[in-house]
């Protein structure tokens, strides 16, 4: 290598002599013709590529995650030091994960039958897996996971697109700053981390609580390629109420026969040495799109469900897709039966006060709802299917149009009915928890948050992500009010914040009601006024057409131009986090800010270096620091040369 | 695939061994037609023009400068240097990779204005910013300056792109970084700090597996005693 390049080199000088003979003239001006030579007629992104091979829909089973299972002890032990109020939360749970490459299979038609290079998870006795495990985690019952980088380093990884340096955030978690993920805590391959998950609500306030969180990669500049690989799971936490047995509490459906994880995600695919291989474009700024819509990382599969009552977690996986959901059946006699509605029960990471009936749900990227699916009116046979209706071209956001149930894109999870195996002791009941009490006398501080656009980069007020500036500085305990601004007309942005999660005080100007639910129904990004009647053939609409979250979330939808005001409060823990745009490309492409929470008294409005805000050890707060888990490039030899690898 | 690139380079070699010394011979050693061998995992991504350095050299884009190299690519142009200060923040890195710029770490910077920032412009704007060995300023027709920009840098897809008040939208406030050897490829704000910039690189370095038992990576152990007593 080295050789040609001191050719190249010295060709660069020489070049630079500009003595050319006539017959070189002649050739140079051929090869300045030649300059259009492909690749230009390739797609220039990922949104124009070709489309995936093809894949029947349905033939695929749904994946369901295994349950994660502890172990009796982690070798070396975890240390005490390394975490906030550790002695206060001793782990009553220990958790070993590892983060893998394999061969996953997302369909079973060729080419896809031969598997597709992913990375995920692998813990126990279990194949690793994307999405991995399901936490069942529990109110009062503090856990520690270790988390092990099993990562193919750079240059040895199949997965190309991916960087196995890795940081798992708990999303939605209320965790101290160093078991928080944060985009700069990253291990290498061949190295672990553990996350302290103390699993108390915000402030002690049991109307704190959350249900459904995910694990997913937060790293620095690859969290889109990290995720997209496969790098997400489910962190479920019950409580006395929410049970996870439909025998108690809340009655709920049991976890896990009948409380089932869904994240979706769309993924493209590309025909590669007669194998379907994952394909990522790097070059993209604005947002990918897949053409093969997966859930739990299989394609438009089918699950077989009894007729009785379900709870299913939907997750928007991103990396940039806005969903719709609506279910259509193969049972027409009935408007009722061929169309039947969706019961909210949750809104993000919380319960609602109470269910509420919809005919869709909306999910922004990051976004979860828990819905209870009731096939009870089915007979074995039946059919009921999941489908994404809104129309999406490319990161802008939702066009505004919806599709027709008839478009194959469409199509995400068949449920196929087959004959109850035992009673359904489920129960819907009629009231879940008030949302927290918002304390306007707590709040110490205003901020405003512009999420724009500038040079190629995504800027929140005109400003990018650096890991070594502080946005915004927080007095522990207190609460402050920050407005979310879309300061782009065309541009949609899920934003969410690490840490809590925020209510929302007013939407576009108008107060919000206790008893509102944001509801886009009738309304497009656009402002256009939307008609659902040519899709679902109906007289009249219910009162909430679209559900898109309640009062209580960890992802504000900014559709353009609107501006969102909410309440927040921050205790319990001091350090590092951030807020950004879970469009993962946005956020990789820098939409992103840290904040910090500092001790009483010590918050601040404007950015600050976070060198100036911590002064040395001893009297910096915790893990605050950036940490250079890898040696720079002035740092100690070179790497070995890069052996080729095989296309 | 190795034998195929290996050979390309041998090829090459004999070719410049055989021929004049002048750089063109580079380019001259290519076929006139546009067959090439995909080399390497960027190969069909990266326009692989010919360009013209500030030094009056010409190159094949992706096979000469890109192929196989730890690379940082971004848009610039003379006119909107003073903007978005792209030049000026590489310059600042140049000094932090030591001997490395111009050994197996290069910088490209594309203008986006190939009309105006002719080779001669650009080799004065090279020497105000102090390029070295290792950065060079292409420029060249301006239909393979436009196309390289809109496969690396603009958004103008099919499918719709963006428009953010300018046609030229053309992500000037970015670096690509990347390893094209190994195919990975990540972006950084311009403005970031330069040794934030240099440590990108070296994630992108190819490295050996890790051996032995898995090594503690954090959180730092002194976590604890620095928020004793501030909860």
């Amino acid at each position: 290598m080295a050789t040609r390049r001191d050719v190249l080199k010295l060709g660069l000088v020489a070049g630079g002599a500009g003595l050319l003979t006539a017959r070189q003239a002649l050739a140079q001006r051929k090869e300045l013709v030649k300059f259009l030579c492909p690749p230009d007629d390739r797609p220039r992104q990922i949104n124009d590529q070709p489309p995936s091979p093809e894949a029947r829909p349905w033939m695929a089973e749904l994946f369901v995650p295994p349950v994660m299972p502890p172990v009796p002890q982690l070798v070396p032990p975890p240390d005490p030091r390394a975490h906030q109020r550790y002695g206060e939360f001793l782990p009553r749970k220990l958790y070993e994960i590892r983060e893998q490459e394999f061969i996953w299979q997302y369909h079973p038609d060729p080419p896809y039958d031969k598997g597709s290079y992913s990375w995920g998870f692998q813990a126990g006795s279990f194949l690793p897996s994307t999405p991995g495990p399901t936490y069942q985690a529990r109110y009062g019952e503090p856990v520690l996971v270790r988390r092990t980088n099993e990562l193919p380093p750079v240059g040895h990884a199949k997965v190309r697109f991916g960087l196995p340096s890795t940081t798992s955030h708990l999303h939605n978690a209320h965790t101290a700053s160093e078991s928080d993920g944060n985009p700069v805590d990253w291990i290498d391959s061949g190295e672990f981390w553990d996350h302290h998950y103390a699993n108390f609500p915000a402030g002690h306030d049991p109307l704190q609580k959350l249900t459904t969180l995910w694990y997913h990669d937060h790293r620095l500049d690859f969290t889109a390629a990290n995720v997209y690989a496969g790098l997400a799971g489910f962190y479920c936490l019950f409580d006395e109420d929410d049970t996870g047995d439909e025998n108690t509490g809340w009655h709920l459906p049991s976890f896990p026969k009948y409380d089932i994880p869904l994240i979706l995600q769309d993924i493209r695919f590309a025909a590669v040495d007669g194998g379907a291989q994952v394909v990522f474009d790097a070059w993209n700024t604005d947002g990918m799109l897949g053409d093969r819509m997966t859930v739990n990382r299989r394609i438009t599969p089918r699950f077989s469900v009894e007729p009785r009552k379900y709870r299913f977690r939907l997750l928007d996986g991103g990396p940039s897709r806005f969903y719709e959901l609506f279910l259509r059946s193969s049972r027409t006699e009935s408007r009722r039966l061929q169309y039947p509605r969706f019961t909210a029960i949750t809104g993000d990471g919380n319960f609602l006060p109470e269910p509420v009936e919809t005919e869709s749900i909306f999910l922004g990227v990051g976004q979860r709802v828990d819905v209870i699916l009731d096939f009870s009116a089915y007979k074995p046979g039946d059919h009921v299917y999941l489908h994404n209706l809104l129309q999406q071209l490319n990161g802008a956001g939702p066009t505004g149009a919806y599709l027709d149930f008839d478009d194959p894109a469409t199509n995400l999870l068949r449920f196929d009915v087959v004959p109850l195996t035992a009673p359904d002791n489920s129960r819907i009941p009629d009231q879940f928890r008030p949302w927290p009490r918002i304390d306007l006398s707590a709040v110490k501080r205003e901020r405003v948050w512009t999420f724009d656009y500038e040079g190629g980069l995504w800027t929140i007020n005109n400003r990018v992500m650096d890991p070594n500036r502080v946005d915004a500085g927080i007095d522990q305990g207190s609460a402050e009010i920050w407005t979310f601004r879309n300061g782009g007309r065309n541009w949609s942005h899920p934003i969410h914040s690490h840490f809590v999660e925020f209510l929302f005080l007013a939407i576009n100007g108008r107060p919000y009601r206790e008893d509102y639910i944001q509801d886009i129904g009738g309304r497009d990004p656009r402002g256009r006024d939307l008609d659902l009647e040519p899709i679902l053939g109906r007289g009249t609409r219910s009162p909430v057409d679209s559900f898109m979250g309640g009062r209580r979330r960890d992802v504000a939808i900014l559709l353009p131009s609107d501006e969102l005001k909410v309440y927040m409060r921050w205790p319990d823990f001091l350090g590092k986090y951030v807020m950004h745009c879970h469009n993962v490309v946005h956020e990789d492409h820098a939409m992103m800010i840290r904040w910090d929470i500092v001790e009483p008294g010590k918050g601040f409005d404007q950015p600050r270096s976070a060198d100036a805000v911590y002064t040395p050890p001893p009297d910096s707060p915790p893990h605050v620091e950036i940490r250079p888990a890898s040696p720079t490039i002035n740092d100690g030899p070179s790497p070995p040369p890069v052996p080729p690898l095989e296309d | 695939m190795d034998d195929k690139g290996d050979k390309t380079m041998k090829d090459r070699r004999e070719l410049l061994a055989a021929g004049a010394a002048a750089l063109p011979a580079i380019a001259l050693g290519m076929e006139a037609d546009c067959e090439r061998p995909a080399r390497g995992p960027n190969a069909s991504e990266i326009p692989n023009h010919v360009v013209i350095t500030h030094q009056g050299a010409k190159a094949l884009f992706y096979d000469d400068l890109v192929a196989g190299r730890t690379v940082v690519l971004h848009c610039m142009s003379i006119a909107t240097e003073p903007q978005y200060r792209t030049a000026e923040s590489l310059a600042r890195v140049q000094p932090l990779l030591a001997g490395r710029l111009g050994r197996d770490v290069f910088f490209y910077s594309l203008t986006v204005d190939p009309e105006r920032d002719t080779v001669h412009a650009l080799r004065d704007f090279a020497v105000r910013h102090g390029a070295g060995p290792g950065w060079s300023f292409l420029t060249g027709e301006t239909a393979a300056l436009l196309d390289l920009k809109a496969r690396l840098f603009s958004q103008s897809g099919q499918s719709g792109g963006h428009r953010h008040g300018s046609e030229e939208d053309c992500a000037l406030a970015m670096l690509r970084y990347g390893n094209a050897a190994v195919g990975l490829w990540g972006s950084v704000p311009a403005c970031s700090s330069p040794e934030w910039i240099v440590r990108r690189l070296s994630w992108v370095e190819a490295r050996q597996p890790a051996a032995g038992p898995p090594r503690r990576g954090g959180p730092s152990p002194d976590t604890y005693l620095r928020s004793e007593g501030r909860m």
